[in-house]
């Protein structure tokens, strides 16, 4: 649906977005994470047409948004970060507004209005200026607005900003609903949000696509081979004999011990699997055990891992300690959750 | 077009503008036919009134022009606009529709004034319908500089302040002319100015050093060819050059009872050149 070529795009000296390449398929919801000012509402803005890009390719539904930029367009819903609300407009004339932009014919602009408000369940408001809606409203009129003309792609930027949690929930729903007809770009740098709703994922760093896939797999290819975490019953005594007889662990973590079984961490010098042979090691010494199996990073540790510069470098031999990464992606969720409390 | 023409119409009436526009118009039109046709029994109200109104274009004209744009980008509005399957072309002219419909309207009420007079005196109705069409071309003329400026900057103010002047100055440009030496040097030393002024501005929009050497050759070839095939043409050059700006000068034709095509011709196309500055204005924004 979305195919985005080496697009560069420099304000004056300053890259904005450095030969970023992007696939969107039909019917998926993508996120676009980042952090501030990776290129994310750049690159949105030069696939809607809003701006133009210093060089590149961007093709919508077939339509090159240079070359064809009318017929690109049509195919876009475009919900910018700020939604582009005529203040002094009621909400039913400003949607019938945006039909008419749109090309929809005067004998479907009502229906179509209408539809759009019932989708964002803003029916009750029909009437009311939107100056006077509080600021989720706003957001939902944006959202409706979008939807006028049925495009088939919908680019939403940051969709949830400054919304309260029950208001997120909901934007969210909506926009999971939204997957059975349109194709949905997403931006946002709220993770949680990105892996709940969006079923493919690319994160944006400093203009350039740094890595692109499911939350999931990207939570696998990103993990590491040689954190692994054992339940085993037994006395650690006994369970720290056995692991200082392995040769290739380097190092174990006892993290806690409830009604005899003890959670350990451990650090192996290798990235093969050795998941089944610590199983059979246990079990020779007749010591049970319950998991054993690979530390998962949480999308918060692939994301910090992809995006903090420096680590970046070194991402592919040289794991960040999971706890610790762990820590500090909370601090950005809880940050985030402040902001938006703010807001 | 016709869907950003109504909005921009009922922007206008549901805010104060249209009304405080309008309301302007009548005031200051009403001050001048008391002055002249009441107080002193003249009834040449083309040839009177609407000249001496001119002036408060420069106050009136911004107040209606300084939003055109720069509201739209500082409520993020005109991301709506240039994501809308619409070319910037049509927003504008949908927009300059606009403000020129608000201002026939504010015409139809001025006619008013006229009508008034027409019950106690001779009113000259075909001079009363040249001007009113001079009054109408210069208005818009000055619409079309008012919306250009809009688009330069996000805050309103500036935008009516800088309209404002830029009005004025066109107003003061004859006067300007007059002072200027007549000999052939002088001209071509002004066009010399122009031209790399052209050149500066080629340079900073592109950044790069071929497309104002360009320009440069272009210009002072033009020049040169100019002097040799006639050298009379630079004699008050840059008088003429300055007076063809000059909006006002035009107008009086009009108010004098004359329908002259060329200047109809003039202020059309100085609407054109604005309103392509407008669009250019727009679309470099979204390259920069």
């Amino acid at each position: 649906m979305i195919k985005v070529k080496d697009l560069v795009k420099n304000y004056g000296n300053f890259e904005a977005v450095k030969g970023l390449n992007m696939n969107v398929e039909k019917g998926q919801i993508v996120g676009l994470l980042g952090p501030n000012g990776a290129g994310k509402s750049t690159t949105m803005n030069i696939i809607t047409g809003y701006i133009s890009a210093t060089s590149g390719s961007v093709m919508v539904d077939g339509h090159d948004i240079m070359a064809e930029p009318m017929a690109a367009k049509k195919a876009i819903g475009y919900l910018p970060e700020i939604p582009p609300l005529y203040m002094d407009m009621t909400v039913v004339s400003y949607l019938k507004f945006v039909a008419e932009l749109k090309g929809v014919s005067s004998k479907d602009r009502p229906s179509e209005v209408k539809r759009a408000m019932q989708v964002v369940s803003i029916t009750d408001r029909a009437g009311r200026i939107i100056s006077k809606l509080s600021k989720g409203y706003k957001q939902r009129v944006g959202l409706a607005a979008a939807l006028i003309g049925n495009p088939p792609i919908l680019i939403l930027d940051e969709p949830t900003v400054g919304l309260d949690p029950s208001q997120v929930v909901e934007i969210r729903e909506l926009i999971k609903s939204l997957k059975e007809e349109h194709t949905v770009i997403l931006s946002s740098h709220i993770l949680s949000e990105v892996s709940e709703v969006c079923d493919h994922i690319i994160i944006i760093n400093d203009g350039v696509v740094v890595a692109e896939d499911t939350p999931e797999n990207l939570s696998d290819t990103y993990s590491n081979q040689s954190h692994v975490i054992m339940e085993i019953k037994g006395d650690k005594d006994s369970i720290a004999s056995v692991l200082n007889d392995i040769d290739y662990v380097d190092l174990f973590d006892f993290k806690s011990e409830s009604e005899g079984i003890v959670t350990v961490a451990l650090k192996l010098n290798t990235d093969e699997d050795k998941n089944d042979d610590l199983f059979y090691v246990f079990a020779d010494k007749r010591m049970p055990v319950h998991k054993v199996s690979r530390e998962n990073l949480s999308l918060e540790e692939v994301f910090l891992k992809l995006t903090e510069s420096e680590e970046a470098d070194v991402v592919d031999d040289t794991p960040v300690d999971g706890a610790e990464a762990s820590s500090d992606a909370e601090e950005i969720v809880e940050d985030n959750d402040e902001s938006e409390v703010e807001e | 077009m016709l869907a950003i023409f109504k909005r921009e119409m009922s922007g206008y009436f549901t805010s104060m503008i249209a009304y405080l526009f309008m309301a302007g118009f009548v005031v200051v039109v009403g001050i001048y036919f008391m002055f002249y046709c009441v107080i002193n029994s003249y009834t040449d109200f083309a040839g009177a009134v609407l000249p001496s109104t001119c002036i408060w274009f420069s106050l009136l004209i911004p107040i209606i022009t300084m939003r055109l744009w720069a509201e739209e980008r500082k409520q993020k509005t005109d991301q709506l606009l240039l994501t809308s399957p619409i070319s910037v072309t049509k927003i504008v002219l949908g927009k300059y529709l606009a403000v020129t419909c608000l201002f026939v309207i504010t015409l139809c009420v001025l006619t008013l004034f006229p009508f008034i007079l027409h019950f106690y005196g001779k009113v000259n109705w075909p001079t009363v319908g040249t001007g009113f069409l001079g009054y109408f071309l210069l208005g818009c003329s000055l619409m079309a500089i008012g919306f250009f400026i809009s688009t330069l900057t996000e805050n309103q103010i500036v935008s009516a302040v800088i309209s404002a002047v830029l009005v004025l100055m066109f107003f003061f440009l004859n006067n300007l002319a007059d002072s200027f030496p007549g000999r052939a040097r002088y001209s071509i030393m002004m066009l010399a100015v122009v031209v790399i002024g052209v050149m500066i501005l080629f340079y900073l929009s592109t950044k790069k050093y071929m497309p104002s050497l360009i320009a440069g050759v272009i210009g002072s070839g033009a020049i040169a060819i100019g002097y040799f095939v006639s050298p009379s043409m630079y004699e008050d050059g840059a008088a003429k050059f300055v007076n063809w700006f000059s909006v006002l000068d035009r107008f009086y034709t009009f108010s004098d009872g004359l329908l002259d095509v060329t200047s109809i011709v003039y202020y059309l196309s100085f609407i054109g050149v604005f309103l392509f500055l407008t669009v250019r204005s727009i679309e470099k924004k979204r390259w920069n």
